[in-house]
């Protein structure tokens, strides 16, 4: 396990641009500051976050409630901004441009899933997953062969017709897994995947985001409470009143 | 079944809007029209009269020949000379406005066949040939001999009169001229050819058409007329016609007095009462509109969830924000096209279906009806924009979502 003065040193040697660097790191975070005001109220989310993750790389975020793991997932995947320091995810800085900008990166370099309510009740399973593809302006038939062949990946073939009411909430987290993928992200973003799933959905759960890494070399980050699947995962990043406590490569 | 029920609404009260616009500014235009109609089959669509005050102007057959030289709309022309005179039935007076024309240029001038009441009368009955010998008039009556001017007058006046057709009144000028005897007004006798009904009350109770000469002889203006009544090929081009022809007359010391100018007020109370029912209907399409704005916001709030998904997959905000202006103009067209059928439609029964009310003016039809497309296209577009404009406020909700806060626990 490394301490925290560990993990400061393991940032200070890693170079936020260079061009050799860049090409091996999904995400580099360095001195990551967020501070929510609310009135005369000030409250520190994250405070000097430092760290890197590899491509390929996956990653747990653990830590108590308020400790600052959803946020720093939020600021890494773009939907939140820093108060201060610096981002990179694939080598790009998802904050140094328009709005326009920060909504083309969330669409093409990274994918979220949430805890749930996932998807767009509207819309078919198969309507879910192309939806960041039709975003993203590629090819309509190649986006829904490939939404296709996601879907029966995660088990759901057979069910891309079904609408979201009709699907369990562990099928409904597959399919926003499709969904995070169809734009081939360099990185998969999870909030509590299974924080609202059974044990055995959960385990199931777990299992596609293993495969996910090794079969696709999809980096992932994911916040989990669930010790187990932290403990299953090569790396653990421990976080505490938004300071990162341990940094775990096994 | 919610959001149908909610997009329902705004689009209902738009077609409600639509619907009230078209039906009530097509019966309004049938109505104007139909005035326009009875004005222009007796008042000149152009007058040639003296440039400045009240004169009269030379007789001038030269003038007649060259008018429809100075504009191609020109159709015909003829001269005229008016007054008010009193006329005198053997039972009650009444003042009137005496009308004198060319009987053999007159048809042409005023599309006033429709208006006769016997189908066979023409204003060629004024002609000096048709003058009544008075031999021939009813023994009851105590008049002069030899032959007497006839006259066309409104059916109003002559029921006012209480008189008919064949019998004879008397014309008796309001400036009294000097004889013999001191300061008497000129009288004349004449004779009642047939009447006319234009459906404008001011002309049937008012109005005696008589023979120019008869009326030149009466005011004692031999060599004088009034003035020149130009017909148009199209009268809506009056005012443009006349702006030629004041150039051109300008230094004869003589003016072109277009049809819109002569009944400025009228046309100016058709188009205040246009405009203010107009300016009512759009109130009624704006409720319309603003129960858009409130069924969008309603929408933004319960789909903050999905509306912060989608951000979270890519779209943008403008994305987001355009989403909902569309929306409102998806309302706003199909509330337009439900209310411009409806209304349409309507315009088709009440048109048909005889309305006791208007039983008078329209003996047997139902309401006029005259359908401006150009209106009903300004209607359309107008409603159009406003359906926009009124999802401005929930493009600009949506734009503010946060996905954050709105994907956290605390939002579910």
């Amino acid at each position: 396990m490394l301490t925290t003065n560990e993990n400061e040193r393991v940032v200070q040697e890693i170079p936020l641009v260079t061009s050799t660097s860049q090409n091996q790191l999904a995400v580099e975070v360095k001195n990551l500051c967020k501070i929510y005001e609310m009135g005369e109220i000030t409250l520190d989310a994250l405070s000097g976050v430092s760290f890197a993750i590899r491509r390929g790389e996956c990653v747990a975020i653990v830590g108590e409630s308020g400790s600052g793991k959803s946020t720093l997932l939020h600021i890494v995947g773009a939907l939140d901004s820093p108060t201060s320091g610096d981002v990179r995810v694939g080598g790009l800085d998802p904050f140094g441009g328009s709005d326009l900008q920060v909504s083309h990166f969330r669409n093409r370099h990274v994918g979220f899933v949430f805890q749930h309510n996932n998807l767009l009740p509207e819309f078919s399973a198969l309507e879910n997953v192309i939806m960041p593809g039709l975003i993203a302006g590629r090819d309509t038939a190649e986006v829904y062969r490939r939404a296709q062949s996601l879907l029966e990946r995660v088990g759901l073939g057979k069910r891309k017709d079904h609408y979201p009411g009709q699907l369990s909430g562990g099928e409904q987290q597959r399919v926003a897994i499709a969904r995070a993928l169809i734009n081939e992200p360099v990185l998969l973003l999870a909030d509590e995947p299974s924080g609202n799933l059974d044990s055995r959905n959960a385990a199931n759960i777990h299992s596609l985001f293993a495969e996910i890494n090794r079969d696709l070399k999809t980096t992932l980050m994911v916040v989990t409470h669930n010790q187990d699947f932290a403990h299953s995962l090569p790396r653990r990043i421990e976080m505490r009143d938004g300071r990162i406590i341990a940094d775990t490569d096994v | 079944m919610q959001a149908t029920f909610g997009i329902a609404l705004p689009v209902f009260g738009i077609a409600v809007g639509v619907c009230a616009f078209t039906v009530v500014l097509s019966v309004m235009g049938g109505f104007v029209q139909g005035l326009k109609k009875r004005l222009l089959g007796v008042e000149p669509h152009i007058e040639i009269v003296v440039r400045e005050g009240f004169g009269r102007i030379p007789e001038n057959p030269e003038l007649l020949t060259r008018l429809p030289e100075l504009s191609k709309d020109i159709i015909a022309v003829t001269p005229f000379m008016k007054s008010d005179v009193i006329v005198q039935s053997s039972r009650k007076p009444m003042t009137a406005l005496l009308w004198g024309i060319d009987p053999g240029k007159a048809e042409a001038v005023m599309q006033f066949k429709t208006y006769f009441a016997a189908p066979e009368d023409s204003f060629s009955a004024l002609s000096e040939d048709a003058a009544v010998d008075s031999q021939s008039l009813s023994s009851d009556e105590n008049h002069s001999s030899g032959t007497f001017p006839t006259l066309f007058a409104g059916e109003k006046l002559l029921e006012i009169l209480d008189t008919e057709a064949g019998e004879r009144l008397t014309l008796i000028s309001t400036q009294p001229d000097e004889g013999l005897g001191g300061f008497a007004p000129t009288q004349q006798p004449v004779v009642v050819a047939g009447s006319f009904q234009t459906g404008s009350l001011t002309h049937d109770s008012k109005v005696i058409f008589t023979r120019l000469k008869v009326v030149q002889k009466f005011m004692d203006a031999e060599g004088e007329w009034s003035g020149i009544q130009v017909a148009l090929r199209e009268p809506l081009d009056a005012e443009k016609v006349s702006l030629t022809l004041n150039n051109a007359l300008k230094s004869e010391g003589l003016r072109a007095k277009p049809w819109t100018e002569s009944n400025k007020a009228l046309l100016k109370a058709l188009r205040l009462e246009r405009w203010g029912m107009s300016f009512v209907l759009y109130m009624v399409i704006l409720v319309g509109c603003f129960s858009i704005t409130i069924t969008l916001v309603l929408a933004v709030r319960r789909k903050a969830r999905e509306m912060a998904i989608l951000r979270s997959i890519g779209l943008r905000r403008i994305d987001l924000g355009l989403l909902y202006l569309c929306k409102g103009g998806s309302i706003g067209i199909v509330g337009v096209l439900l209310g411009l059928g409806s209304g349409l439609i309507l315009l088709q029964i009440v048109s048909r279906i005889p309305l006791s009310v208007i039983e008078d003016a329209y003996p047997g039809h139902g309401l006029p009806v005259l359908v401006s497309w150009p209106d009903l296209l300004g209607v359309s577009i107008g409603s159009l924009v406003l359906s926009i404009i009124a999802a401005i406020w929930p493009a600009v909700e949506v734009m503010r979502i946060d996905p954050v806060e709105t994907l956290s626990d605390r939002a579910v």
